[in-house]
């Protein structure tokens, strides 16, 4: 990327933020009378410094209250800070909350004449530009109704289509993509992609979908607590936010796996579950690598002989919290999706192993965590896999990380391939 | 355009610089210009929000100061039978004297009640959109113009009625009005901007509006007052819009050419006063709100 090269349409320089805190309403009074100090300091943002540059689109990333929403309002002008330089080379329009600046009692039309009309356009442009912002919008039906009659994703997407239709030089969005259904926001991405490459619009996002954010932008932005904590490329920042925020820590990971747990991860019953973890290339390891020999590992404790069953495992991705694939002994291979590759496996009375095992593991990078069942051949055969029946189902057994050994590639590809071996034996 | 905050760096006391350009009066004329459709618009559904769902609706804006006017003349002029020397008067009667103090008057009580919560009742707009916030406080002003309007219309009606003829004094109604409105464009920035800090403002406000005409020479002559409270009269500085609009109204001359000079400048000094206020203020609204 050439993004050095390029002008920087904004420029934030040591910006600071303090809210001052005032526990009763009358204690601002009081403070201003007697010039005592009658109030608590919080820091939403503490020095933070980055550029943007023109025609990008930079991720803003970091947990609740780490104050990304204040930023964006420093920058929109609609907030002071108290220490600290904005400066912006151009009109900045905003997307700063979904439609709550609407009036309800007016129809979504007045309320995107106003809006356009806050925006600074003249009546005569508005009347030019009404039409496409309804028309981007997709709500003709309704476009005349109040907007209290609205639901929320119809508010999020009068509120997109006003706000891009303005076309000023810097877009900040805040979070306003999420209320919308797939269809529209997967519109309102590819456009935005579209205007930032095309014209010379650049954009903020603030987003806690890390696909989104993934596929959109190059740089992101990582704050934390107020501190601007990382500024770089989105898979680096991603990466570090991912293990920041879900407390996912190779050492202490590990250290969690070579523990023997005393107790069992489930409860009593005719069968339950020990302990999980994951091997790399055959060594025992939290992290896993696209393209190399994987396993998940489950040691459990059943209180009777299984032959023939049914043992599965559903993979989530973490960030998403999406269905990835169920890794199982009746897997299909691909290519040929008639022809079921059986493979049978026992359960042994007592202490055994449940090894999965993936060569070559083709899922993209990321954590992911798995939910595990055992199933009995009846339930298979009569096709009543439901968890009620279930042997065992239980969630959120393990996690794993994986990665590519030369994480050159950030991009989550998921190519949906069967495991290839379910073995057991005696532990 | 480029816009350029600047602050120190004293951590935790914010010691603010903002830009304050070097006319001021040239941001705001510069500002009306840009946003005038945008200030017809608002102050148009502002009038038809005010009043949207009601049985009368805009009749409202005709009965209501008609209404308040007519209570102050029954019991001045009917109930009370205060009269006065209208030998002076070119254009009217003991009514028209109320009246044409009156107006003003209640211009300004409208005009600083409902600039109270101009930008209060605007929070999700304040904090969410990317605009000019002075439009705010401007736009209850200029709708709370539409009340005087029809009341000096009434007024002209009844000289007329009365008289049988307008004094030409009233041409130069618009004028005087231009200056009020001035302060009143003022009085809104400074109101709404406060408000925002101390909102117990609004009660006060009110307060103020409704017992203030009783201090200033609506309901009788300065002279009536007794000696020893009649500079209260001279310090309130609204008496003085009081006098000019009774030159124009009631006397049909310039009997208190002193009011002509300090009405023109005390306009001027509340909107210099008010909208430094509001452009200090309004970058800390999303604060408090």
């Amino acid at each position: 990327m050439t993004m050095a090269n390029r002008e920087a349409i904004l420029e934030v320089r040591n910006l600071s933020k303090v809210y001052k805190v005032y526990p009763k309403p009358s204690d601002l009074a009081r403070e201003l009378v007697t010039g005592r100090c009658c109030h608590q300091e919080s820091w939403a943002l503490q020095d933070v410094s980055f550029d943007l540059h023109r025609g990008e689109i930079l991720g803003v990333i970091g947990s609740n209250g780490a104050g990304k929403s204040t930023l964006l309002r420093i920058i929109a002008g609609v907030l002071d800070q108290t220490s600290g330089q904005v400066s912006v080379k151009g009109q900045v329009s905003a997307i700063l909350g979904l439609g709550t600046s609407f009036n309800p009692e007016h129809s979504g039309r007045e309320n995107v004449r106003l809006a356009l009309m806050y925006a600074g356009m003249s009546s005569r442009e508005v009347e030019d530009k009404i039409n496409e912002v309804v028309a981007f919008s997709e709500l003709d039906s309704v476009i005349d109704n109040p907007v209290k009659t609205y639901s929320s994703g119809m508010h999020a997407r009068l509120t997109f289509s006003t706000a891009i239709a303005v076309r000023n030089e810097v877009l900040l969005i805040d979070e306003a993509l999420a209320a919308g259904d797939a269809y529209f926001t997967a519109k309102c991405l590819r456009y935005l992609h579209e205007i930032c490459q095309d014209s010379n619009t650049s954009a903020l996002l603030v987003s806690h979908s890390m696909r989104t954010l993934v596929h959109l932008c190059d740089r992101a932005l990582y704050l934390r607590k107020g501190r601007l904590v990382m500024q770089g490329l989105i898979r680096d920042v991603v990466n570090s936010y991912e293990k920041a925020v879900l407390g996912f820590d190779e050492e202490l990971l590990h250290a969690q796996q070579s523990l023997v747990k005393d107790t069992p991860l489930s409860p009593k019953g005719p069968f339950s579950i020990l302990r999980t973890y994951t091997k790399s290339n055959g060594e025992v390891s939290p992290v896993l690598f696209v393209g190399e020999r994987a396993e998940v590992v489950i040691e459990y404790e059943s209180q009777t002989a299984f032959d023939d069953v049914w043992v599965g495992l559903e993979l989530y991705s973490h960030l998403e919290g999406n269905f990835v694939s169920t890794l199982h002994n009746k897997a299909c291979r691909v290519g040929d999706l008639r022809k079921p590759c059986e493979m049978t496996v026992h359960i042994v009375k007592g202490r055994g192993i449940l090894t999965f095992k993936c060569d070559p593991l083709l899922y993209g990078p990321g954590l992911y965590f798995y939910h595990f069942s055992l199933f009995t051949r009846e339930c298979v055969d009569g096709k009543r896999m439901e968890y009620a029946d279930a042997i065992l189902h239980q969630r959120y057994v393990g996690q794993f990380r994986v990665k590519h050994r030369d994480s050159l590639y950030f991009e989550k590809i998921q190519i949906v391939e069967p495991p290839l071996e379910v073995t057991s034996g005696e532990l | 355009m480029e816009r350029d905050f600047t602050g120190d760096s004293k951590v935790g006391q914010p010691n603010r610089v903002i830009a304050v350009p070097e006319s001021l009066f040239g941001s705001l004329y510069g500002l009306l210009t840009l946003h005038r459709e945008l200030l017809w618009e608002l102050v148009k559904r502002e009038l038809s929000d005010r009043y949207a769902g009601q049985w009368l609706g805009a009749l409202w804006v005709v009965a209501h100061p008609l209404l308040m006017m007519a209570v102050y003349v029954f019991i001045f002029a009917y109930v009370l039978q205060v009269r006065m020397d209208e030998s002076r008067a070119m254009s009217g009667d003991y009514t028209t004297y109320i009246l044409s103090g009156l107006i003003p008057w209640l211009a300004f009580q409208e005009a600083m009640n409902r600039s109270c919560g101009a930008v209060l009742s605007q929070a999700s707009l304040v904090k969410q959109m990317v605009f000019p916030v002075e439009v705010l406080p401007i736009k209850v002003v200029l709708a709370a113009c539409v009340t005087p309007m029809i009341a000096f219309a009434v007024l002209g009606t009844y000289v007329f009625a009365t008289k049988q003829a307008v004094p030409a004094s009233y041409a130069f109604l618009p004028l005087l009005f231009f200056i009020q409105l001035v302060g009143m464009v003022g009085v809104g920035f400074l109101l709404s901007a406060v408000s925002v800090y101390f909102r117990d403002l609004k009660e006060i406000v009110q307060v103020f509006g409704v017992i203030g005409a009783f201090f200033m020479p609506v309901f009788y002559l300065p002279d009536w007052v007794p000696s020893v409270l009649q500079p209260f009269l001279y310090l309130n500085p609204f008496s003085y819009f009081i006098w000019c609009y009774q030159d124009l109204l009631f006397f049909g001359r310039v009997e208190h050419w002193w009011a002509w000079v300090v009405a023109p400048v005390f306009s001027s000094a509340l909107l210099y006063l008010g909208y430094r206020t509001f452009r200090t203020l309004k970058t800390m609204f999303a604060n408090v709100l």
